[in-house]
């Protein structure tokens, strides 16, 4: 039988060809395969033969939504398919005007989780060129050169996507559900609370301030500030960073310093905390290996604390950081200091 | 850039505990500073030359004057950088005074930090870019929140000078406290014979318009031009119909007890407020009403000659455009039930000085006589303590409340007057008599026969006896010793205090309330009238404890501001508003929720990129709406929107000078 990720495919493929075929738009955003074993990257299709090389599979990871930004995206009309992470992103562009949903067709996939290629390759115990993958039911099977194994679904798969809500992207917000046939859900039904699988931020809470500001030392002295974490984020949407900026410089990159780091990624962390997706980009992406997401995270639980549950791309703007009612507590007031 | 540093002492507010001398030579020493010179008050008119000439002979362009609280003196230090031809903006205060000299004791420290406090101003100000501020029409209306005596006088005022006013009171009647009083300290005027004058003419005046049982749902804008909602509650009497006959009063099956009586008489369902209520319409208490509760009766429908009931009246709300507010909204009485050792509610011979009030008034619950609620007997022998819950630390309010030493007086008067042979004695901490003629009434009360005694009360308890009289036991600071009086009835001088909500409404005008949730004025001594929100005025208890004459006096001085604003006819806006560099807005609008005064919209702009022309959206701020808070600013992720007087530039000029 077809699995999942071969018929997701396959629909994509005739789905993006038919579009094309018929000039309703000018180019389809997807993935294909990469040229490192079970890769996928970012992928435009411009011509319906182009679009027999697109490919779906676990390792579909890159946030697509940022390209639609692009000054080549400007004025076409584009396809482009998206994860559930992905469409909400996109859709808090929609409202902060970054792009414009009349000139898109979004092809909803119905995502099976991520997989981290290196976590992969971790638990299968063999370098992943050497691996043939099955996506079974009850796991993924490996056969390679010491023999086949399968591994569940929640060995492998990214903590972003065990704690997924949103798997697939909302009806209402795309035009086309692209699900596919055959075995549904790779993880079924079981949605883990974030703070068993981001179990390091209980650890992290857990230490005193003096060692947990070594910790943060540890990781964020190791940027190297190439912004590959702002770049990859598919909300960090602005037209002009404020981290670009001169005069006044709010950061200065000639500086390679400890305290220059840590306003860059605190700052970040702020600036995306009431409308991060949790897509886990920035730290997928970041050279360094930082546990940037850990921030975002942590920022999220303690929102949801303090303001009750919001979530980005899903729910109604206005985020909770970007209003105030007058029933709220004056942080200054005496009912917040008792 | 040619910077001047001005460096004031006043007089030895900052001479003493800060080194002038050097910040004056320490400023000298700073970036782009040409000049820096002390003075001893640069306020003064020789202080304002001095800078005047030093900006002539130096060629100045910006000028840091380091002295008091910018609240003082910027508008006088910007008006001379005006008459010099410079942007008024172009000055940047250091405030070495409340910030430093006040705040410290070590010279030598506080002289360092002086010298930073101007560093930072300088480098300020380098940066500072010229800003103006536009005329805006104002709305000649005003809106008088409450319809107490305050509310009245300052709608009185404000319609006599010719302008229109809204009368906003959240019960079926103007009149608020004073309504409920008998008589009226040090005159003895009958309270309902002076007010209800007042009360006629405001209901029939041309330019006023009331709206009673109604209150402010919601305000937003600014002086000159504030847009309020009034929620206008159901009364389920229609007005135009009533003829205010009463018939479905006396026919209404439904009983409660009467909050004008502080319960100690029952009124209907539906009900007038009391007698010379304005207006005389009767309104009906839904969350009493047998009809509302259960579908039945119907019976005022029935009663109703002129079809008045209406019983699917709804809840409107009601959106009207003013320039200047005032608010008079007035106290709430504390209910002593909280300090145990008066026995409030649990003897019925204890009352309240309002329940005593009330009983005196011949309109009252018992006709003008005064009763023992336990027998309805007349007492014989009544104890007054004072004080209940005011100037008290622990279990009460820390403040005075200002008239009930007068108030007891008169009702020791007036029961001696009326029945004589009552005694009256008053136990109190210290008798103030502040105002004019009120030593004088006080003495006349004592030489009455009120026995004054200087002490607390301890203990109110009964006494057990055939009668069920009281015991109230005190200390007799006059006499170093314990006394015990055993009293037909114990009244109760209680705690005036903010109105619960004051607090809410508060929020809306966005004016503040002290630590008692009493509103704060803009200037304790020099500004008692305004507020911190330009526009919105106070008049009478809402600001803090008050006799009659004091509240009706700032309610006309509260009118007067609002005339002085309608007369002027425009408000020059506030020039440090927010400002948008569009070509770094990405047009996400997050800064549009986030605004108070709804001053941010989206609008497109058309940009050549690679030939072609493209729209784009980007945040624009009104002007006029905006009233320089800042909060979008602070929120905006790529700095694309900035504070005039205080933009980002500025402020990293400031953190990096230090």
């Amino acid at each position: 039988m077809q699995s999942i990720m071969a018929s997701i495919t396959q629909s994509i493929q005739q789905t993006a060809a038919a579009l094309l075929a018929a000039g309703e738009v000018d180019l389809v955003l997807g993935y294909t395969r990469g040229e490192r074993p079970h890769q996928s990257v970012p992928f435009v299709a411009t011509t319906p033969a182009a679009a027999a090389q697109l490919h779906w599979d676990p390792f579909c990871e890159k946030a697509l939504a940022p390209y639609l930004m692009e000054e080549s995206y400007q004025n076409k009309r584009v396809a482009v398919v998206m994860k559930g992470c992905d469409a909400r992103a996109l859709r808090l562009m929609i409202s902060e005007s970054r792009v414009d949903r009349e000139k898109l067709v979004v092809l909803g996939v119905q995502c099976q989780g991520m997989i981290p290629r290196e976590k992969l390759e971790a638990a299968a115990g063999e370098p992943l060129h050497q691996l043939t993958l099955t996506w079974q039911s009850e796991g993924v099977e490996l056969t390679g050169r010491k023999g086949s194994q399968t591994l569940s679904y929640e060995a492998v798969l990214s903590p972003f996507c065990l704690t997924c809500q949103h798997a697939t992207p909302a009806v209402t917000e795309v035009d086309q559900i692209i699900a596919g046939s055959g075995e549904k859900a790779l993880v079924k039904g079981k949605n883990i609370p974030p703070k068993e699988a981001f179990s390091d931020i209980e650890t992290i809470e857990k230490m005193g301030a003096e060692e947990r500001h070594a910790f943060w030392m540890q990781q964020l002295n190791r940027c190297i500030r190439c912004y590959s974490c702002r770049n990859a984020c598919p909300v960090c949407t602005c037209r002009s960073c404020i981290f670009d900026r001169e005069n006044p410089d709010y950061l200065d990159a000639a500086k390679n310093q400890p305290a220059q780091h840590q306003f860059y990624h605190v700052i970040r962390a702020f600036h995306v905390a009431d409308r991060c997706v949790g897509c886990g980009e920035c730290a997928r992406v970041c050279p360094e290996g930082i546990p940037l997401h850990l921030l975002n995270q942590k920022l999220i639980q303690d929102l949801t604390q303090h303001y009750g549950a919001f979530t980005p791309g899903v729910d109604e703007v206005p985020n909770p950081l970007s209003c105030a009612g007058a029933h709220e507590v004056d942080p200054f007031g005496k009912e917040a200091k008792k | 850039m040619r910077i001047g540093v001005f460096v004031c002492w006043c007089g030895s507010n900052i001479k003493n505990t800060v080194d002038v001398d050097a910040v004056t030579a320490r400023a000298k020493t700073m970036p782009q500073v040409v000049y820096a010179q002390d003075v001893q008050y640069l306020c003064s008119e020789v202080g304002q030359s001095e800078i005047g000439q030093a900006i002539d002979t130096h060629r100045l362009d910006r000028v840091v004057v380091a002295a008091c609280s910018p609240r003082m003196h910027e508008t006088t230090f910007q008006k001379l950088m005006a008459a010099k031809g410079l942007n008024p903006y172009y000055v940047e205060i250091a405030n070495i005074r409340e910030h430093c000299s006040w705040v410290h004791t070590d010279k030598e420290k506080a002289t360092v930090k002086a010298i930073d406090l101007v560093k930072k101003a300088v480098a300020k100000t380098a940066f500072a870019i010229p800003l103006t501020s536009d005329q805006l029409p104002v709305t000649k209306r005003a809106l008088v929140i409450g319809g107490g005596i305050a509310g009245i006088q300052a709608a009185l005022d404000i319609a006599d000078a010719g302008y229109p006013v809204d009368l906003v009171e959240k019960e079926s009647s103007i009149g608020g406290k004073m309504a409920q009083f008998d008589k009226t300290f040090p005159t003895l005027d009958c309270s309902a014979c002076i007010l209800t004058p007042k009360m006629v003419e405001a209901a029939t005046h041309e330019n006023i318009r009331l709206y009673t049982y109604a209150e402010v749902a919601a305000v937003s804008g600014y002086v000159g031009n504030f847009n309020v909602t009034i929620k206008q509650k159901a009364t389920s009497v229609n007005p135009e119909k009533c003829n205010g006959c009463g018939d479905c009063v006396t026919k209404c099956p439904k009983k409660v007890p009467n909050e004008f009586d502080c319960g100690s008489s029952k009124r209907k369902a539906v009900y007038t407020l009391f007698p010379q209520a304005v207006p005389n319409k009767p309104v009906i208490d839904r969350d009493n009403c047998i009809y509302f509760a259960t579908g039945k009766c119907g019976l005022c429908a029935k009663v109703c000659q002129t079809g008045a009931i209406e019983y699917q009246q709804q809840d409107e709300m009601i959106e009207n455009q003013y320039g200047a507010i005032v608010v008079a909204t007035g106290y709430e009485l504390k209910v002593p039930d909280h300090l145990g050792e008066y026995a409030y509610g649990q003897h019925p011979d204890v009352i309240t000085s309002l329940e005593l009030e009330r009983m005196l008034n011949a309109s009252g619950p018992t006709s003008g006589k005064v009763i023992r609620p336990s027998n309805g007997k007349m007492p014989r022998r009544i104890v007054f303590i004072q004080c209940v819950g005011s100037r008290d630390r622990h279990d009460g309010n820390p403040y005075c409340s200002k008239v009930c030493c007068l108030y007891t007086a008169k009702h020791t008067l007036l029961l001696n007057e009326k029945f004589p042979g009552t005694e009256s004695y008053v136990f109190y901490m210290d008798v103030r008599t502040a105002g004019k003629n009120y030593e004088e009434f006080y003495e006349r009360a004592r030489q009455q026969g009120a026995m004054y005694l200087r002490g607390q009360v301890s203990k109110v308890e009964p006494l057990g006896d055939a009668d069920n009289r009281v015991l109230v036991r005190g200390f007799d600071g006059s006499l170093q010793r314990q006394v015990e009086i055993a009293a037909d009835l114990v009244v109760l001088a209680t705690s005036m205090e903010a109105q619960p909500n004051a607090k809410t409404l508060g929020g809306m005008l966005g004016i503040s309330t002290d630590l008692n949730g009493f509103y704060t004025e803009a200037h304790a001594k020099l500004r008692p009238v305004e507020t911190q929100a330009q526009g919105v005025y106070l008049a009478g208890v809402c600001h803090g404890p008050k006799d009659i004459p004091e509240a009706v006096s700032q309610a006309s001085g509260a009118a007067v501001k609002a005339i002085i604003l309608f007369n002027k006819g425009q408000v020059k806006s506030v020039p440090t508003t927010a400002m948008v560099e569009k070509d770094r807005c990405s047009g996400c609008m997050q800064c549009q929720p986030v605004c108070p005064y709804e001053a941010i919209s989206q609008e497109m702009v058309v940009e050549r990129v690679h030939g072609k022309e493209r729209q784009r959206a980007v945040a624009t701020v009104n002007r006029a709406l905006c009233q320089g808070c800042g909060a979008c600013a602070g929120l905006c992720r790529s700095g694309a929107m900035d504070l005039g007087g205080f933009t980002s530039r500025q402020l990293m000029a400031e953190v990096d000078s230090l």
